[in-house]
């Protein structure tokens, strides 16, 4: 760490030790601890797993110290929050070395000292005015403006790029902090819940998966399922499904999609994942005697009374195949008396085996009735995650793959000067300066000796 | 199936490339390093045509899995589409594949550009390691996709790791050598090596090699025509269910005492390196115990493919001796609680490398590293001349690392995008969600500690090697030791 003298004011020394990069080290090295302690021990499992595998004792500490769940510990929190806070002020203590570097210096419109980010070469020459000349025009080709300095004494030739680059770090840095804000973000306001529409109808409530179960709440807009479709293999047992919803926002359709497995329906901060479905016979039960008629719709093993026909009706068994619908109804009356009534997908068998029964029994629709089961995800902080993560790639590639470049020619020595220095990757700048010699006709020579990196 | 074929016989022109590599760096003569190259190249362009046919063979798979479902015949467009679907890169076996695959192609990008001689055999070695694991795999075989393997952000993961993974190797192998040229005494690479030795055979013998000093293995059971590993259920006298698919191992005869014999030998080796500090005088008897170790696991490695190869099948007929075994590897209390036992599959059962890959393949890095410790203490002057200037590597491993980490922080997005259209959740802190964010953490510690002054130099060194052990814990351990949802290491 960094060590102030005694004579510095107390926020002083606290500047000084987040803006020291060994601390930004530190809480990297504890981030990565914290997590590697959160894959360690199995987290968000039930009281007695821990109390087993630790004894009483131990479990109940490790509980207070979050070990539990390590991600939303108030120490992982805390290790996160200081690494931002070390990342801003790293930053503020930076940026006017980085302004002074991009944006004073080249104002300077020379190139002295010597590292290995410097780079000189002597070219010597009978006509430095003609190589001058001849540099000139090569160095416009690679930098967009070269300032010509023409005083009496020499004839001198500046151009710097990609000044910009050394700000790029800051975008990697804005982006992690975004990322974590977004992660923030959804923690506080984002939730997870599960919402049933039968099919035809709408719904505009969801309920929120909370520790203690589910609370319902209003969404700002209405869903309708239009027609929920599930494949079956051969077999019968369900291959795939799909909801072909419509968002409906004061009873107006605003949009449509079809949703699937891997394909959620995106309204605004709101994702609707298909998670599951319920299947139920649509049933129509006639009097024969009297000609009135009462639907139910109903799951297997489910029973409702009809008051209409003062009847209970019952659900056995429902099959659905490629053959068509099946199913075993079983109807009483409160008096004690009992139907038993077998449907096949053949509808004259039906209508034979009813043939003189005091009730009938019937699918109402050709096919079953569908609820659909969606997950319902609100995630405001997602965009955040996006935005954080591409700023995040694209600093990166600019931070690695960019870098300053200043380049001063005068006359001077045997012929011509050309000093250059740049921000990082020393080699490939020389390079770029032997090309640029070589391009304006001129010998690049030995400089082995000038430059400290070769 | 052509493809697993290929894929052998790249295995073989791997090997061969890592000798002539070998050679090459005993030889003054140029051709011995042009042969190496040679081989090398056409053992990647194997590889590539390998991973092709078996894009082919898996779109063939989904064709008819497609044709079969939908009841008609795909033509022209759709046929292409439903075809392609299913790049190599879905299930341990594939995944293995593209990772040999990346490692090679980066290893030949590396071996141009930083033109570093041992590298080669490094790289080459990385290759056939990779390539060794997959061919032990059981699973070799096509299945359809399942839906939620069905997703562009997939492919782009993969395609990721593909490259970021193997470059992260690539950096460990140049920061090695920087560390060699460097001036890190030799007996401290051979104290690294002891100690990861030590680690993988305890953790690959476990409690059995430590309690008993047996080392066991599972063995293979043909179930419906498939070779698969022997499990077993148990069940406690009230009939409640206490293991479920658990695998049963027998021990392999005489290899339990000459294992443990070598992991005294290092453990021993380590705690004469602590006293070489002070006395320099005892590094020999350090590197004869190393040699005596390395000897020793070389023994216990001959004892298991000799065991396998000469035995192959296994007597364990009766269920009686079955049960025998399995309640031995129960424990004590295991004995009294098991009323009813039932072996998953009759024999004939096969002793086969292949009933525990990865804990074969271990072994066999951790002799490679003990054996490759020894022989750098031997060549290391020599080596140290062959080297180019310690800048030069470090230069190198830190472009290598500037290459791969933006790839690896695309691979945490895109396949927090895909989490997010899949199960509607960007981040769930599953375990290999996690360790790809430690491994992340570890690389931006050394982006960040190369900047610090006074930490330049042999810390980010270290940090490069030791950072591509965590991206393979990240890679294959994690699915190994802690379940989550990138299932595709179970079978």
């Amino acid at each position: 760490m960094s060590k102030p003298s005694n004579a510095t004011h107390p926020t002083e020394r606290v500047w000084r030790f987040f803006v020291s990069i060994k601390v930004t080290i530190v809480l990297l090295v504890l981030w990565g601890l914290g997590s590697v302690a959160g894959t360690l021990i199995p987290q968000n499992a039930e009281a007695w797993r821990y109390v087993q595998a630790y004894g009483p004792e131990t479990a109940n500490w490790l509980s207070k110290l979050g070990f539990f769940d390590v991600y939303h510990s108030t120490w992982y929190s805390l290790i996160l929050l200081l690494l931002i806070l070390a990342i801003v002020a790293c930053s503020l203590n930076t940026l006017s070395a980085k302004i002074a570097l991009a944006v004073t210096q080249p104002k300077t419109r020379r190139v002295s000292g010597t590292s290995k980010h410097h780079i000189t070469r002597d070219i010597p020459c009978d006509d430095p005015p003609t190589a001058l000349q001849a540099l000139k025009r090569e160095m416009e080709k690679d930098y967009k403006n070269v300032h010509v300095d023409d005083s009496p004494q020499e004839v001198r030739l500046y151009a710097h790029k990609q000044a910009f680059a050394h700000f790029m770090v800051y975008a990697v840095h804005l982006g992690l902090v975004i990322i974590v804000l977004g992660g923030v973000i959804s923690a506080l306001f984002g939730f997870e819940g599960v919402m049933e529409i039968p099919e035809g109808e709408s719904r505009d409530v969801v309920f929120k998966r909370n520790e203690s179960g589910h609370a319902p709440a209003a969404l700002p807009f209405a869903l309708r399922l239009d027609r929920f479709e599930l494949q079956r293999f051969d077999t019968g047992a369900p291959k795939d499904y799909v909801s072909e919803l419509t968002v409906l926002d004061g009873g107006q359709a605003v949009k449509s999609k079809r949703i699937e497995v891997n394909t959620p329906l995106n309204v605004g901060d709101y994702n609707f994942y298909q998670s599951s479905y319920i299947e139920q016979a649509a049933l129509l039960v006639t009097e024969r005697a009297t000609g009135r008629t009462a639907q139910a719709v109903l799951q297997p093993f489910e029973r409702r009374f009809l008051a209409d026909l003062d009847l209970w009706v019952r659900l056995d068994t429902f099959r659905v195949d490629s053959q068509g619908m099946s199913a075993a109804v079983t109807l009483a009356r409160p008096d004690g008396s009992v139907q038993q009534v077998t449907l096949l997908p053949d509808l004259e068998k039906n209508r034979v085996l009813q043939a003189d029964q005091p009730l009938t029994v019937a699918f109402a629709k050709d096919r079953p009735a569908y609820t659909t089961g969606l997950m319902v995800v609100r995630d405001p902080g997602a965009l955040w995650i996006w935005v954080g993560s591409f700023l995040m790639v694209l600093g990166l590639y600019l931070t690695f793959y960019t870098s300053h470049r200043r380049l001063a020619v005068q006359s001077g020595g045997a012929g011509v000067i050309l000093r250059g220095w740049c921000q990082r990757n020393p080699q490939a700048f020389s390079r770029e300066i032997d090309a640029l010699i070589r391009r304006a006709g001129l010998p690049t020579g030995d400089h082995g000796a000038k430059d400290s990196n070769a | 199936m052509i493809n697993t074929t290929l894929f052998t016989a790249c295995f073989y022109v791997y090997t061969l490339a890592l000798l002539a590599a070998i050679v090459a760096l005993t030889s003054s003569k140029r051709w011995p390093s042009r042969v190496a190259q040679g081989l090398f190249i056409t053992g990647f362009a194997l590889h590539t045509v390998a991973l092709l046919v078996r894009w082919a063979e898996a779109g063939d798979v989904e064709v008819a899995a497609f044709e079969g479902a939908e009841g008609r015949i795909l033509a022209g467009w759709e046929w292409f589409k439903v075809w392609t679907s299913h790049p190599p890169w879905s299930n341990l076996y594939e995944s293995l594949v593209c990772f040999g695959w990346g490692a090679s192609l980066v290893a030949l990008v590396g071996m141009r550009r930083f033109k570093v001689p041992v590298l080669p055999v490094l790289a080459i070695g990385l290759s056939m390691v990779v390539m060794g694991a997959a061919s032990l795999l059981i699973n070799q075989q096509i299945s359809p996709l399942v839906p939620a393997l069905q997703s562009t952000w997939l492919h782009l993961h993969v395609a990721t790791a593909i490259f970021s993974y193997p470059a992260f190797g690539l950096a460990a192998m140049l920061g090695f050598l920087y560390l060699v040229k460097d001036g890190v005494p030799s007996e401290t690479f051979g104290a690294v090596a002891a100690a990861t030795a030590l680690l993988i055979i305890l953790a690959v013998g476990g409690a059995s090699l430590i309690l008993q000093a047996e080392y066991t293995l599972t063995p293979l059971v043909e179930h419906m025509g498939k070779l698969m590993p022997l499990t077993y259920a148990a069940q406690d006298a009230e009939g409640q269910t206490l293991v479920s698919n658990a695998r049963l191992r027998v021990p392999v005869a005489g290899m339990g005492p000459v294992l443990m014999l070598a992991a005294l030998t290092f453990l021993g080796a380590l705690v004469v390196y602590a006293f070489t500090r002070k006395r320099p005088e005892m590094v020999p008897l350090f590197r004869w115990m190393l040699l005596g170790a390395t000897a020793l696991l070389t023994a216990a490695l001959l004892i298991l493919v000799g065991t396998v190869v000469v035995n192959g099948s296994l007597d364990l007929d009766s269920q009686q001796a079955a049960t025998r075994v399995a309640l031995n590897h129960m424990g004590g209390d295991g004995r009294t609680l098991v009323a009813n036992f039932q072996l998953h599959g009759r024999g004939p059962f096969v002793l086969s490398l292949k009933g525990n890959p990865f804990e074969f393949m271990l072994l066999v890095v951790a002799w490679i590293g003990a054996l490759g410790s020894w022989v750098l203490g031997l060549k290391r002057d020599w080596l140290e001349t062959q080297l180019p200037a310690a800048e030069r590597l470090d230069e190198g491993s830190y472009k290598t690392i500037l290459f791969a980490f933006p790839f690896m922080t695309l691979l945490i997005i895109t396949g927090a995008i895909w989490a997010y259209y899949a199960w509607g959740r960007y981040w769930g802190w599953d375990p290999k969600e996690t360790w790809s964010l430690i491994t992340w953490i570890v690389y931006s510690i050394y982006l960040h500690v190369r900047l610090t002054h006074g930490w330049e130099g042999r810390l980010p060194a270290a940090l490069a090697v030791a950072g591509f052990g965590v991206v393979i814990f990240t890679y294959l351990g994690v699915n190994i030791l802690i379940s989550g949802l990138h299932s595709y290491a179970a079978g």
